[in-house]
């Protein structure tokens, strides 16, 4: 019989209980009342409830420049400047991810600059100490490894298109849910999962390419000895 | 392996992948999912492969956390932009508006001392600029009062070597 992932084969996940979520939503709807009525340290709170996930959204998007935390700052700035006209109809962190996303295009426009894309190739040694990175038994430990491995996917990251790069990094390093990528993409869940799902296999694909192109040059230096 | 290329019924078992790769499949899926996956080579390779990409994932870098105080900088940007919307409009509003009040007060000065000189000052004495005498205008144009009517006239009119002088 076939080889089913054993995942899938012993998995029954529990749906995870969206009780946190909603206690979350609820405590942000009061905060915004409080600081739509004037109340500064009701807004403070917000801020610090949601600056890291602002900061994952803009770095995710800006790519580690160095204006991350500015440009974070800038989108308070904005959510407290409009927050009077908020209407609480979405979700606080929703409307505020919507503005982060905006002010990322603003800033990317008045600098001019298009998202950075890795054009260096890798050595040798660094694919062939890193091939491994992927496999189910081959993680590294080492921090020297796991440095490579990190090299490697920022290089992986770069040969996939902006969305899905995008979208990779805000569900994978910046642990947003598959819920709130749909509200701030506004897009249905299933089409973020499917589109998650492709982006997993478009990364996989870039590795099995480079992992190719390393065993060729590998074997070609072999035979060259 | 490339999914934009698939079609069928591989595509209907995206969303169940993603859930498992997730941990989040339910139990009826669940049993969906791996019937379709006995039968088909290509989604369990693809599915090995995403549940690769999330441990590979795991060595990405996050964004770095916020600084201690990034909050109370928040708050004291807020306050500031506050204050100076208090103060007015921002600065180069107020710039704008400083300029163009000093335009206005400059231009209602030069209309006054433009009426005041028109109301003070006598006509100028055959002012070409501001009217033409009959005699100008009668070179431009033929005055129909002045055409001669009969043959006699017209004779005097050739006649005249006064130019018009009297």
């Amino acid at each position: 019989m076939a080889d089913v992932p054993k995942d899938v084969a012993s998995q029954v996940a529990a749906i995870p209980v969206p009780l946190a979520r909603r206690e979350r939503a609820q405590a942000d709807r009061e905060l915004v009342r409080d600081a739509q009525k004037g109340v500064e340290s009701a807004f403070e709170e917000l801020v610090k409830r949601h600056q890291q996930k602002v900061l994952g959204l803009v770095n995710s998007i800006l790519r580690r420049r160095e204006d991350v935390e500015d440009v974070a700052q800038q989108v308070f700035l904005k959510a407290y400047v409009s927050l009077k006209k908020f209407d609480q109809r979405a979700a606080f962190s929703t409307w505020l991810y919507k503005i982060t996303v905006n002010e990322c295009w603003d800033y990317l426009r008045k600098k001019k600059v298009r998202p950075l894309t890795y054009e260096a190739d890798m050595s040798e040694e660094q694919l062939s100490q890193i091939n491994g990175a992927g496999d189910e038994e081959c993680l590294p430990q080492s921090p020297e490894e796991r440095a490579e491995v990190r090299e490697l996917l920022e290089w992986l990251l770069g040969k996939l298109s902006e969305p899905d790069r995008q979208l990779l990094v805000l569900k994978e390093m910046e642990g947003f849910s598959v819920q709130e990528l749909a509200e701030i993409l506004d897009l249905n869940v299933n089409t973020v999962k499917v589109r998650l799902f492709r982006a997993r296999s478009r990364l996989m694909d870039a590795y099995r390419r480079r992992k190719l192109s390393a065993t060729r040059r590998g074997d070609a230096a072999a035979g060259a000895r | 392996m490339d999914w934009d290329n698939r079609q069928g019924k591989c595509e209907a078992f995206e969303v169940l992948m993603e859930d498992s790769v997730e941990g989040t499949l339910r139990a009826d899926d669940a049993v969906r999912l791996e019937r379709h996956l006995r039968e088909c080579a290509d989604c369990r390779q693809m599915l090995s492969e995403a549940q690769a990409s999330r441990r590979l994932l795991q060595y990405g870098d996050a964004a770095p956390e916020a600084s201690p105080g990034f909050s109370r900088i928040v708050m004291a940007r807020i306050r500031e932009a506050e204050a100076q919307s208090a103060a007015g409009q921002p600065g180069l509003l107020r710039s704008l508006v400083a300029f163009a009040s000093r335009l206005a007060i400059t231009a209602t000065l030069a209309l006054g001392v433009l009426i005041a000189y028109t109301a003070v000052a006598p006509p100028a004495p055959n002012s070409r600029s501001a009217s033409m005498n009959a005699e100008e205008r009668s070179g431009l144009f033929t005055d129909p009062v002045q055409q001669a009517s009969t043959r006699d006239g017209f004779l005097r009119m050739v006649a005249d070597t006064s130019h018009g002088e009297k």
